[in-house]
């Protein structure tokens, strides 16, 4: 290599973040194995279960029971509709009140923030949970705790949204003399409301998946359904019911985000 | 016949405003500036120099740490700006609304630094502003974004759902058409050229009635032959309307051609104020160079048109 221009070469970068970091990384997932206790040799040794399961419930499914399955799946994906929804109306005010661009008061921006991890903190299976002992077993439980789990995302990544705005146009708006309600519709609306839109779509999509175990603790839907089969060891029922719930979560999620690609 | 008349002819009025960033940049010191009623005030400096904070200070947008920022002669009832030329802005209101009463008027000197809410609100609907990047609103239409310019004018429900009345969409267009767009009028802001953007952007403080009109850097994103249209409707529209005018610019060329008077700030405090018709050009051109810290060069002017 020509020496000169070795010579006016600035000094080759170290990559110590960068191995650093990688190393870890590695340290994270060893010892999140080991302090979980996973064991491939458990794996191999029960491997041999695993199969016959996967035996009885796919090969092959009970086909007659299909029938059965269309209604409750239909009733999940009405509690995931309810609750995506409805959380999602609920999730605006609150990006409105956490965004610290559109509200200027820092305590309050903080106070709504730690209100939403909170809500997102709860799996939805735990608030399924609760709220069947608060409202009784059916639908009405699992959509109150998909509508508090919706809420919890789309809040988080609107108010994100909102506060990567163009700001320029809030200040057009506040020089026309315009007041907090004026910039919302003016200013912010039309620049966030596609991505909020596709962030309620998105969440429907994640709640369709949620929404098939609650009735497990029994909150309505197809988990109820997978419940009593499970208890029953009737796996080829089982079986019929991933195989009609994954047509359809994956039509739903070809439809949605076909829909949120036109959106942003 | 009207209450109280200041006797100085003065519209806007900076005294000893100071500015001071949370983060501690100080961006205006000392700042003491009177504007007249009608004048093109163009203000120069290197970027930095605060002549945005200034701009902003005098709708609020940004607040001053310390000092103020008089309005002469608005009307306490309306917030209305009536400025030096009263007896014409009566006729104007005479003319729009018959049953004007001027017994009723009540003119005072107002510093908007003191004002809040409503009335702060009420009193920037009398000041324009355009904007380097035009905010206009890019997933509306054109003539929504005009009518925005009409929503200090409306009870909040109109503003809301969009439903302008027949009188403000009178004035929606016929702004269009002052600025030579009316074709584009339902065209959705975001398929505009620049120049286009910026021109409703002026149809929207043509709109909004603006007596004072604020243009931080209105040309900065264009292309030169774009920058001097839009410089001619803003001169249009400012001589036409009688509209004061204080615009932020960074070429010298144009503020020798349109301004009326050229303002230098250079670390936040004003270090120059000329009327352009007092002096030639190039001396002008000449005392820029302390205003800059450096010699002018071929970037500092747009060129021929």
């Amino acid at each position: 290599m020509n020496p000169e221009l070795v010579a006016r070469l600035p000094k080759k970068p170290k990559r110590i973040k960068f191995y650093s970091t990688l190393a870890l990384v590695v340290a994270i997932i060893v010892s999140a194995a080991v302090f979980s206790g996973f064991s491939i040799l458990d794996i191999i040794n029960n491997l041999r279960f695993a199969t016959r399961l996967l035996k009885s419930m796919f090969f092959p499914p009970a086909w007659d029971y299909a029938d059965n399955v269309i209604k409750p799946l239909l009733q999940t994906i009405q509690m995931a509709i309810a609750g995506s929804f409805i959380g999602a109306i609920l999730a605006f005010p609150a990006a409105l009140l956490a965004a610290n661009n559109f509200i200027k008061i820092k305590w309050l921006n903080t106070t709504v923030r730690l209100f939403l991890n909170f809500f997102r903190t709860i799996p939805a299976l735990v608030l399924a949970a609760l709220f069947v002992s608060i409202f009784g077993i059916g639908s009405f439980a699992g959509v109150v705790a998909l509508t508090i789990f919706s809420f919890g995302l789309i809040s988080k990544m609107t108010y994100e949204s909102i506060e990567a705005i163009d700001y320029g146009q809030v200040e057009a708006i506040i020089s026309l003399g315009g007041n907090k309600l004026n910039i919302f519709r003016y200013a912010i609306l039309p620049q966030v409301l596609p991505q909020y839109m596709s962030y309620t779509l998105y969440a429907f999509e994640v709640n369709v998946r949620a929404a098939a175990v609650l009735g497990y603790v029994g909150a309505g839907g197809v988990g109820q359904t997978y419940q009593i089969w499970l208890d029953l060891r009737r796996f080829d029922r089982v079986g019929i019911i991933i195989i009609i719930s994954f047509v359809a979560v994956l039509i739903i999620d070809l439809i949605s985000s076909a829909i949120r690609r036109r959106l942003v | 016949m009207v209450a109280i008349i200041l006797k100085e002819h003065t519209m806007i009025k900076f005294v000893n405003v100071n500015k001071t960033y949370p983060n501690g940049t100080v961006a205006l010191t000392d700042v003491n500036l009177e504007i007249k009623e009608g004048e093109f005030v163009a203000i120069l400096g290197l970027s930095g120099a605060g002549k945005s904070t200034m701009l902003r200070t005098l709708n609020q947008i940004i607040d001053v740490t310390s000092g103020n920022i008089y309005f002469n002669n608005v009307d306490i009832n309306t917030y209305e700006i009536y400025g030096d030329n009263i007896e014409k802005e009566i006729e104007k209101q005479k003319k729009k609304n018959p049953e004007f009463d001027e017994s009723k008027l009540n003119l005072q000197e107002i510093d908007i630094t003191q004002i809040k809410g409503k009335k702060l609100r009420k009193m920037r609907s009398n000041i324009g502003m355009i904007f380097q990047n035009f905010n206009i609103i890019k997933r509306m239409s054109v003539i929504q974004n005009v009518l925005s310019g009409r929503i200090s004018y409306n009870p909040i429900w109109r503003t809301i759902i969009g439903l302008f009345p027949k009188k403000d969409k009178e004035i929606a267009l016929e702004a269009l058409d002052r600025v030579d767009i009316l074709e584009k009028t339902y065209h959705r802001a975001s398929d505009l050229s620049g120049g286009q953007m910026q021109r409703v952007a002026i149809a929207r403080s043509l709109a909004q009635n603006a007596k004072i009109l604020l243009a931080d850097e209105p040309v900065a994103s264009l292309d030169p032959i774009t920058t001097f249209e839009v410089m001619k409707f803003l001169k249009k529209i400012c001589d036409e309307d009688g509209i004061t005018m204080i615009a932020n610019l960074h070429h010298v060329d144009l503020a020798l051609e349109y301004a009326t008077r050229i303002v230098g700030v250079r670390e936040g405090r004003i270090v120059y104020d000329i009327q352009v018709k007092d002096k030639k050009d190039q001396d002008i051109i000449n005392d820029l160079e302390t205003v800059y810290g450096r010699p002018l060069s071929q970037k500092d002017f747009v060129g021929e048109e």
